[in-house]
This record gives structure tokens, sequence and C-alpha cells, in this order.
């Protein structure tokens, strides 16, 4: 289970984890999300069916999500499995202590972490979820999404330069999930919107992982993703973030 | 009636009163009555006089408010089951027949006898003789709705014979008929309950009915003004 | 003539009405019966096929509430449990629900150790069995192969991976009828488990005794920290789906015996409020109370047991009907028995019992020179 909320808290910025206390302080809210994120490996499969803006549906997607997070490094990989088109097409994203992430794809080329991935609403920067690390954290009063009650935090980027510079979410604070995450420009133009459309109880604790959700896009185009399968204890071999380790190695000797 | 005279009173009322509202509204006020075995008693009196509350307390329908009634040796006081005493004693025949839409003439007449002991095929057997004494041979399988209203009072007669009664208790039972059919049906329940040694008490408002009876009790007013021996 | 013709005689005197109370209270029983049909076959079938491997301890981790257990890495606890006493063979399986297919829904696809006893119940009615534990190979279920229009010889394409159907199995439990079945090696690389299972089922020797397996279980929860030696029945008996199906058909009882009562109730309740001076002329007839508290419960009864045998019919065919459309089939077995059905008639006339308990009570109570009087 707990695989299943970890990947929504990469989706969906949300997580799973223990309920914290209900009156809490913004930036505390936040912490609580982002250290229920740690893992020492998961991973997740999903089905991705995309809706384009002309109303077009490409065949769907299987993909895997591979992770690994703790306090000072977040890891992931998310690697095709069907149809043809994107079979063994991969890409691998970390997120350093410094705050600075950097991504590979399977061609061992750098590529945009904010872009989407697999033509999909799917972005690497976003399952990182970034903001629950951000400094400047506010609470905006409470919402309710589809007959639950959750928090609206606002996070604010630290980085002027970052795309996304607002992120908006409504955290469930006892499952522990945000039930809807808004993404803004520097203009506060609305980017994306993650909402959780189904969502299945955890074992423990009252917390709740996401089995559904939906990122819709200002562009209009629509990402369905589901939970089939997965583990949430991994074993992260040598090779499933070698990409990555190229890349550090690579960046280590041109510093040299 | 010298012989009726001589009988002993199957029914016997003494100081009788029904009342009603706490006491504001007098149905009975005062009823003695003796009534003998085998004896036709006509009931007759204005409308709310008293006369179907009279019957209704002989019945067993309305408890009294006072008074002593008593059938044979039993004080009403002592009958623990109402229900019991009216199957093994009455039978009952109201103005407007009040037989059951859905059942047959035959199953009509049977309809008393369910939840009692005894085999069903006597009751049934006992039945059919009753309806083909009446003149319904030929009606058993008919329903109510199919039955002239003569022939539904002959059904209804049969009813309250069915479980050998001892007393009929008859409330305008011709009320409801032309005269040509009152006057069969008339004849027809006082043949049988001559016939069988009943004892019947009937409320009337047809002088000609009344002025077959062995006796006819005036009410008025919740009181027996006048009783006279025909 | 008799009481309970005439019972029925009166609910004849409505037919609407008593038509559509008869329909109110078939429709809650048919969704009793479906649901109760379906919880029950659901628990039944994962029994049957863990029962049919000849299994007789399963090891899992604790708090498994899923469908599948979460997997686990097998080396370590396999090692652990094969040196018990009486243990006799200690064997991994792994279990995940995957499309195979964009015309057909999700299926089971487990992967069981090569030449383990796992494989020994099942009929091989086309192909042949995988080769090694290596060959790309599967072979298929015989309602998974209808499902999926698949042969022998065809290829079907698992998480991403192309494998050739060897054969084709029947087994007497659904949820394997309906799944794909390959070697443990095979399912651990497809879903990236490499040494993990979802369960090790443990098979004792023919010494063993019920106080061995208690034993056995004993000592893994000594030993062997967070996990869990159950038997299959416990395993199902814990599983979720099991779990909410039950909940599910305890929940639709309750309510359809809720409102099967009610709408006899208020059916009852306005027929002896029509019928005040029949049931006044009854008792002036010597009728006793009690035998009018018969009438009006008989009534009552009738007309619950009339709902609920319509309403059995209806829930065998819900039942037949889900399992047959081809998002379900595969996935449930409704069982169905002579007592089971009992059960539902003899809910179906305590409903009618309680439904028309009041009524009836109130019927018995009237004054019958009151009822008489009754416009």
């Amino acid at each position: 289970m707990m695989l299943r909320v970890v990947l929504a808290g990469l989706l969906l910025c949300a997580s799973a984890g223990y309920a914290a206390e209900v009156t809490v302080s913004a930036n505390a809210l936040a912490e609580s999300m982002r250290q229920a994120r740690f893992s020492n490996g998961f991973e997740a499969r999903l089905n991705v069916f995309v809706t384009k803006a002309n109303g077009a549906h490409p065949a769907p997607l299987k993909l895997a999500v591979i992770g690994q997070i703790s306090a000072d490094r977040q890891r992931l990989s998310i690697r095709g499995i069907a149809p043809e088109s994107v079979r063994n097409r991969s890409y691998a994203v970390e997120r350093g202590s410094d705050g600075r992430i950097k991504g590979v794809d399977s061609e061992h080329a750098g590529f945009d972490v904010s872009a989407r991935m697999f033509d999909s609403g799917l972005v690497a920067w976003d399952m990182l979820s970034p903001w629950w690390g951000w400094s400047k954290q506010f609470l905006e009063g409470t919402e309710q999404i589809d007959g639950r009650d959750c928090l609206k935090l606002r996070s604010v980027a630290d980085d002027e330069k970052s795309s996304i510079r607002e992120v908006e979410s409504c955290v469930d604070q006892q499952a522990k999930l945000s039930l809807r995450t808004r993404l803004y420009d520097s203009r506060h133009v609305l980017i994306r919107t993650t909402t959780v459309e189904k969502v299945m109880r955890k074992g423990d604790a009252g917390a709740m992982a996401a089995k559904k959700l939906t990122i819709r896009e200002a562009g209009k185009m629509l990402t369905n993703i589901e939970v089939y399968a997965g583990d949430e204890q991994y074993e992260i071999s040598a090779d499933t973030f070698a990409a990555l380790d190229k890349l550090t190695h690579n960046e280590q000797q041109k510093t040299k | 009636m010298n012989s009726l005279s001589s009988s002993l009173p199957i029914l016997h009322i003494e100081g009788l009163n029904l009342h009603f509202d706490d006491g504001q509204t007098k149905a009975l006020n005062g009823i003695d009555l003796d009534v003998r075995e085998g004896e036709f008693v006509a009931i007759v009196g204005p409308s709310g006089s008293g006369k179907s509350s009279l019957l209704n307390v002989i019945g067993t329908l309305d408890a009294p408010t006072s008074g002593e009634l008593v059938f044979r040796d039993q004080p009403y006081s002592k009958i623990r089951d109402a229900s019991l005493f009216r199957r093994e004693n009455i039978g009952f025949i109201f103005q407007a027949f009040h037989l059951i839409p859905t059942l047959s003439a035959l199953d009509n007449v049977i309809v008393p006898t369910i939840g009692c002991d005894g085999a069903a095929d006597d009751y049934k057997a006992h039945a059919e003789a009753l309806l083909t004494q009446l003149g319904l041979r030929e009606r058993l399988h008919h329903f109510p709705g199919k039955l002239s209203g003569g022939e539904r009072q002959r059904v209804a007669i049969a009813r309250a014979l069915i479980n050998r009664p001892r007393v009929i208790l008859a409330d305008e039972p011709t009320g409801s008929l032309d005269s040509a059919n009152a006057d069969q049906v008339l004849n027809l329940l006082t043949g049988i309950v001559k016939q069988q040694g009943l004892t019947l008490i009937m409320v009337t408002h047809d002088a000609t009915v009344s002025a077959r009876s062995d006796r006819i009790i005036y009410m008025r007013d919740g009181r027996i003004e006048q009783g006279v021996g025909a | 003539m008799n009481l309970f013709r005439f019972a029925l005689d009166n609910l004849y005197r409505r037919p609407a009405r008593t038509g559509l109370t008869v329909s109110a209270i078939a429709l809650g029983i048919a969704a009793v019966v479906a649901l109760t049909s379906i919880a029950w076959g659901f628990e039944a079938s994962w029994q049957k096929a863990n029962d049919a491997r000849g299994t007789d301890l399963i090891v899992t981790r604790v708090a498994s509430e899923n469908t599948m257990p979460s997997p686990f890495k097998a080396e370590k606890v396999q090692q652990a449990l094969a040196e018990l006493p009486h243990v006799k063979e200690v064997v991994g399986l792994l279990s995940e629900m995957l499309s195979v297919s964009e015309d057909a829904p999700p299926v089971f696809v487990f992967g069981w150790v090569y030449g383990s006893y796992l494989w020994e119940h099942l009929k091989l009615v086309d192909g042949r069995w995988p080769a090694s534990r290596e060959e790309p190979v599967v072979v298929i279920g015989a309602l998974a192969a209808e499902m999926l229009h698949k042969k022998t010889g065809d290829q079907v394409e698992i998480e991403g991976k192309v494998f050739q159907v060897a054969g084709i199995f029947e087994s007497n439990a659904v949820v394997e009828n309906g799944a794909l079945l390959m070697t443990l090696d095979l399912a651990q690389q497809v879903t990236d488990k490499p040494g993990k299972v979802n369960v090790l089922n443990i098979k004792v020797d023919a010494d063993a005794t019920e106080a061995d397996l208690r034993n056995i279980k004993e000592q893994v929860k000594q030993t062997l920290p967070g996990f869990v030696a159950i038997t299959s029945g416990e395993l199902v008996s814990k599983n979720a789906v099991v779990r909410i199906s039950k909940a599910m058909s305890n929940a639709t009882i309750l309510i359809a015996g809720l409102v099967g009562a009610l709408v006899v109730f208020n059916t009852m309740l306005m027929s002896i409020n029509e019928r005040t001076r029949e049931i006044g002329i009854l008792l002036a007839l010597g009728w006793q109370r009690g035998t009018i508290m018969q009438l009006i419960v008989s009534e009552a009864v009738i007309l619950s047991l009339a709902g609920g045998m319509a309403g059995i019919v209806m829930g065998v065919g819900i039942a037949w009907g889900l399992e047959h459309i081809e998002l379900m089939r595969g996935k449930i077995d409704a069982i169905f028995s002579l007592p089971f059905f009992f059960s539902v008639l003899a809910l179906s006339v305590l409903l009618g019992i309680c439904g028309g308990f009041y009524p009836a009570f109130k019927a018995a109570r009237l004054l019958p020179s009151a009822a008489l009087r009754h416009e």
C-alpha cells in the first residue's frame, strides 16, 4: 500500500504517512508531506490514458515508475512498458540536497524536467514535488473536494527563475493526500491541475492512497492515470539509476 | 305461546346501562328484559333509541357500563372469551348483509368456522345443507356480486346458523329488501328458527315484521317503554 | 375454505397492490441472493484454488489485506520454513492482476515454481506444460483462453514482453480457470520483482497432525517477525475483497430486510384500514383475536414468501448474468445451495412476520362494534 501512496505523492504532490495534528502551521504541514514520501525503494505500474485537446485518444500507455527518496536525494526512473512505441524509452531524474534537478533519458541525453514525458501529462518535475521543501508556505483555509475536507496550502517558489512559481494544494490531513494540486507560473497563470479521482484505504492510521488521478493541462490535454500494480519495497539495483550515476560522473569529470 | 311462557329465560337482563363519552351519551339506560328460549322478540323504536346498542351488548360486541346480563346460567361478567361465546351461542344477521365479496356463497357461510376445531368437510356439508334449505342450492358457488339482495341475505342467514348458535341477533334483516324479498327472507328465517328452536331477537322498523314476533319491545331514548306479548 | 385460502383471496382482491409489494420484496431479495452468492462464491473459489493445490499452510506478510498479499523476498523465509518440523515442501507463488489485451479486462497472472506440486492439480486440455523454468511460454486457463480469444501457439504480451501460449489447462477453481500461468522465474522477471513472492505455500508430510500445523504457525510467529502462517481459509477470510463483498452482502441483507418489512408493514396497514368493517364482521361472527392475527400475518408472510421466491429466481438470474458479462467472467463464481435458498425464504418469512405483526396486532385490537360502524 505504501507504494501507491508514495506514487500518489509523486504524481499528486501528495504522500502517505501518519496523520499529523489537525491544527498545524503551513511549514509543518509541508514538511510532514515531504517526510512522508521517504522510501528506500518502490515500484509502481501505471495505466495512462491520454485525451488530447482535439479529443483524440492515443493508444493507452503502461509505465513503470521506480523511486528512491531520502531527505537529501530523490531519484526517479520512469520506463515505458507498452505499447511498442514507448517500450525501452525511459527517463531518470534526480533532485539533490542543493535542490538542483537533473534528468537523463534513454538516449543518455539530458532532458527538460519540466516537459511532458511520453506525450502525456506526466512531468518529472511534478513527480518530484519539490514544493514541499520550499520555505514559503501559506495556509489558506479549508475546502471540501468530493465530500472530503482538505486544507488549502499555497507554496511559493524560492527560486524566482522556476517555471512553476506557485503551487496550491488541498491536503487531506488525515489521509496525507493532496486531493487537488494546481500549478501556476510567474504570471499566476494556471498550468496544470492534478486531481485524485479514486482513493483506496490504507491498512493503517486512516491514510488513503490515490488509485486514480487526473492531470488536466491548460492546453486542454487530459491524462488519466490508474495504478494497477507495484512493489512498495522494491530493491533498487546497481543499474536502476546507472544513467544518472553516469551523468553525475561526467559532470564531475567536466568540473575537474 | 303458552309453551314459551312456561320456558326458562335464555337471557336475563337487569339494570343494563351503556354510556359513552363519560356518561354524557346514554345509549342504554336501565334496561330490564327477560327473553325466553325459542322466543321471537322484535325490538322497535325510532332511530337512536338504542335498539342496535342493545343488540350489540347482548351479542357481546359492546361491554355494558353497568347492569347484569345472564345467558342461561352464565353471567356475562364471567365470560372470559367473548369471541368464543359469540361463536358458540350467537348468530348475527346485518341489514347490509356484510358478505365478503371475494368469497363464494358457500365460502361466505364457512368463514365463521375458520379457526374452529372440527372437520372442514363437516362444516362444508353443513353449509351446503343450510344454503339448500334456504333455496340456494344452485347458487353455492356464486359470488355476492352475482346474487340478488334477497339471496345475499339468505347467505347471511346461513352464515349466522353455521356454528349452530342458540340465539340469532338480526339487525333490520329486511331493511334493504323489497317487500317480496323481505317476506320471503322473513319466512325462511322464522321457519328455520322455529324448526331448530332458536331464540330470535330482531331489530326492525317494519310493522309487518314485528307483527309476526312473539313479543315486541318498544324502545325510546335508551329505555324500554312497553313490552307486549304477541 | 381455510385460513390460508382466505388470506390468499384477500391478497387477490388488490392485485396491483399485491403485485407491487411482491415486486418490491423480490427486488430486495434478488439483491441479497445475487450479492451473497457472489460473495460466498468468491471466497469459496479462492479457497478451492488453495485447497486444490494441496497447500496446508500459507505464509504471507502480516496485515496483507489486498486481493493478493504484498510481495516479499522469498529466499530467507523459505529456508527458515523448510527447516521446521513436518514441512515437506515450501513453494513460492507470485500473482498480479494485469491487462494482457486491450479488448479484455485484466486477468490474474500467476507465477508458480517450475516443477512444484502446485501444478499437479491442473488438467492440461491442449498443448503442453512449460519445458523449463526459463522457457518464455505461458499456459492459460480455459476461461481465460476463451475471454482472450487465444489458443495454443498464439502469442500474448504481458507487461511489454511477448510469450507463446504453450497450452491450455482446466482447474476446478474459477480463479485459476480465468488466469494465465507461467513459471515463477518468468513472473518475477516480467513484473520486476526478482526473488519475490506474494505467498509461500507449505505442504506438510503425511504424519503431520493438526497440532503440528498449529506448532508451525506458532514457530512462524515467533521466529519470522512480520510474517504469519495461516490456512487458506484464514487467508481468504482476511482478503479485503472477500471482506468487502461479505460486508456488502450483509449490508444488503440488512437494508433489504428493513425495506421489505417496511413495504409489508405499509401494505398490511393499508389493507387492514380498508378492511376495518370486515374485520369487525369476522369478530362479530365469532372469530377470535388470535385468528385475526393469524390471518393478517399469513397475508404478510404469503406476500413476502412470494417476493422471496420471485427474488431467488431474479437473484440467480442476476448472478448468472454477472458471471457471463465480459468484465466479470472468470472472476466470480456464484454459489447457490438448497440451505441458502431456504435461508433466504426464512428471511422472507421473517420480514413478513415483522412487517405484518403490528398491523395484525392493530386489527386484532379493533372493537367489533366500532369496526362495524366504520365507514
